[in-house]
């Protein structure tokens, strides 16, 4: 028996290492979220409500991303940041391969093409005669999307934003290729597990695996309360 | 002709199995101008296609001697009333009524005096609180009506 109850789960919760993989996947989690919705909001629009030409292209692109394992993307990315652009990028200040950066970017490419899915999913839902009433009462193109498409999808973007949130706090191939696993510098939480396990930690391991299923659980809980649409202004049946 | 507003040539459009086919007219100038078909004749997507609302396979819709899809949405000047209302649902009945006015940037105080002033008129004054949700059949039609009046 390894787990032994509430208060080996909680010291070694409050370990150095643990509080630093907490923080370090917290943080990732949160930039690289916030990056993926920067990019996926927009290109979702182009996708969904404009006759892009490039369109089927990207869409297999987007599927074949979704499809690939994350240890083949991580290696990818690995082979494409350590050539000479990499060495470029480090010493231009910004290293990738072996440093937190490389977290970040590990997690984002992982999580664009599911953002994208969401989002795109998120604009269908909306009927687009509703836009095309706000242009024709004088809406700009932008003001259809800020006080129409915007607001009318919210709920299913945001919790679309939280389920890629907790996707990115539980990513491991891409990050593992990318960045390694080195204790208190680019470790996460799922790397601790990893670490814990390799060094017959299994108390350990199975504390940070209990924290990330807490986590997931309760993202997924806001997630799913949100996709309810309780919201004062829908259709009473 | 100089007060043709909206011109129709040789419209088709597919969809589906459905076929609008060779549809031509014109409408000018202070003209009222009805379509009459049975369901499924293609009314609606006459209407759509000349508010510019899709794209047609063949043929040119002209509003004012331009083609009507080359006007932005926000600069055509028309207004369409859809069989199914379409009011905004997150917004409550008076920001419905208000949402042109905003958006041609009139002042809020301005905005609200309008909006009670034309409710009071239809007599929808006592739902501009209330969200499209939860009006009425009548309430609906009234607010959408005010919708495109407003604009």
């Amino acid at each position: 028996m390894t787990f032994q109850g509430t208060r080996s789960f909680l010291s070694n919760v409050m370990r150095t290492e643990t509080l630093f993989a907490i923080g370090l996947s917290v943080r990732t989690a949160c930039v690289s979220t916030l990056l993926c919705f920067l990019l996926a909001v927009p290109t979702s629009f182009i996708l969904e409500r404009t006759s892009f030409p490039l369109r089927p292209v990207v869409e297999t692109a987007l599927e074949l991303t979704m499809s690939l394992p994350n240890i083949v993307l991580g290696l990818s990315m690995l082979i494409i940041f350590a050539s000479p652009f990499g060495k470029a990028l480090k010493h231009a200040g910004f290293p990738v391969v072996f440093s937190q950066n490389g977290i970040v970017l590990a997690q984002l490419i992982v999580n664009l093409p599911f953002a994208i899915k969401l989002s795109t999913a998120a604009f269908r839902d909306v009927d687009v005669k509703l836009e095309h009433v706000a242009g024709l009462l004088g809406a700009s193109p932008f003001r259809q999307f800020s006080t129409i498409l915007l607001p009318l999808s919210r709920h299913t973007l945001i919790s679309a934003l939280i389920l890629v949130w907790s996707r990115a706090l539980c990513e491991f191939g891409a990050t593992l290729m990318l960045v390694g696993v080195t204790r208190m510098k680019t470790e996460t939480l799922p790397a601790g597990i990893y670490l814990d396990v390799s060094t017959n930690d299994l108390s350990g391991a199975l504390s940070s695996a209990f924290m990330l299923l807490l986590i997931s659980a309760l993202s997924l809980g806001i997630a799913n309360r949100l996709t309810k649409k309780n919201v004062r202004w829908s259709r009473h049946v | 002709m100089s007060d043709t507003i909206l011109s129709i040539r040789n419209l088709i459009i597919r969809r589906g199995d459905f076929i609008l086919n060779d549809v031509s007219l014109d409408i000018h100038e202070r003209e009222l101008f009805a379509v009459i078909g049975k369901t499924g004749a293609g009314k609606t997507m006459l209407l759509e296609a000349s508010a510019g609302f899709c794209k047609p396979d063949h043929g040119q819709v002209l509003y004012r001697g331009t083609p009507v899809r080359d006007i932005p949405l926000h600069k055509r000047n028309i207004g369409y009333l859809y069989q199914d209302y379409n009011l905004f649902p997150h917004m409550t009945a008076a920001g419905n009524i208000g949402y042109s006015l905003k958006m041609r940037h009139v002042p809020n105080s301005e905005i609200q005096s309008m909006v009670q002033e034309i409710a009071r008129l239809f007599e929808v004054d006592g739902v501009l609180d209330q969200y499209p949700g939860t009006l009425s059949g009548g309430g609906n039609s009234s607010g959408w009506h005010l919708h495109v009046r407003c604009s």
